[in-house]
């Protein structure tokens, strides 16, 4: 099924369009969502936003860019809302914590409990620190850390030139370094 | 070498996934709750606005009642 036959076809409200986007879309989405909040039950409220997002603003895509483009746009604008929101509930001594699926060691099983403790506690320091990054910094240093995005594809969803990407990343690494003394966790970064 | 950490993708869930298939639904039940909100706010405004009115006339003719002049030219006679 062709991208444009798709978008025309949910352009004019067919039902079976949309559910043909969902599960073209809703697994990349999500753990986008993921990445960028670190916390799973956010992610699944942010993907189900941003997809009544898609539905309300079918109308505005105008097909100037991909369609996987638009829908990492508006992913990354309902992640900044949600990142927003977390900051402001930080304020009211509301914390929302990471998942220990990102704090857990990939190789737990083999390690003994010392050294998932302490694998643990490395996790939660890396992850806490870039959340403590500005907002961009945080968003394209994710994408391009975690999601593996190219330069150019941040650029194009965050609507941002080349430069300005490289510029986010690089500072957003230099601020980790700074904050990150462990030589391990400076090796994550 | 880097040492990346790499987190596995987590699956969509099923019932996240008929979530997802139900956004039209919850696209127009937010538009339906908007329009229903915005006409609430806009009667209560009217009718804020009308009682004030109707209040401010009220007050104006208790004002004058209770005044020196309540009672001018209750003693004139022709």
């Amino acid at each position: 099924m062709s991208e444009e036959i798709d978008i025309q076809a949910l352009q004019l409200g067919d039902v079976h369009a949309f559910e043909m986007l969902v599960v073209t879309y809703e697994k990349k989405v999500l753990n986008m969502c993921w990445h960028l909040l670190h916390n799973r039950e956010e992610a699944e409220d942010a993907t189900q936003d941003v997809f009544i997002a898609i539905y309300q603003s079918k109308h505005l895509f105008k097909g100037e860019s991909q369609l996987y483009t638009w829908v990492h746009r508006i992913t990354m604008n309902k992640c900044l809302e949600y990142i927003r929101r977390s900051k402001r509930k930080k304020r009211f001594g509301i914390n929302i914590p990471i998942d220990e699926t990102f704090l857990n060691a990939e190789n737990s099983t083999q390690l003994d409990p010392e050294q998932v403790l302490i694998e643990k506690e490395r996790a939660k320091a890396f992850y806490t620190a870039v959340q403590q990054l500005s907002d961009k910094q945080r968003i394209a240093y994710s994408l391009h850390h975690f999601e593996d995005i190219s330069y150019k594809e941040i650029s194009e969803s965050m609507n941002l030139s080349l430069s300005a990407i490289e510029s986010l990343i690089f500072r957003a690494k230099q601020q980790l370094i700074k904050q990150l003394k462990d030589p391990i966790l400076q090796n994550w970064i | 070498m880097k040492n990346h950490r790499t987190i596995q993708p987590i699956e969509v869930s099923a019932s996240l996934h008929d979530r997802l298939m139900k956004s039209p639904v919850y696209a127009q039940k937010i538009k339906t709750r908007t329009l229903t909100i915005s006409i609430l706010t806009t009667l209560l405004i009217l009718i804020n606005l009308f009682y004030f009115m109707a209040n401010q006339e009220n007050i104006t003719e208790d004002q004058i009642l209770e005044s020196q002049y309540a009672n001018f030219g209750s003693d004139l006679s022709i």
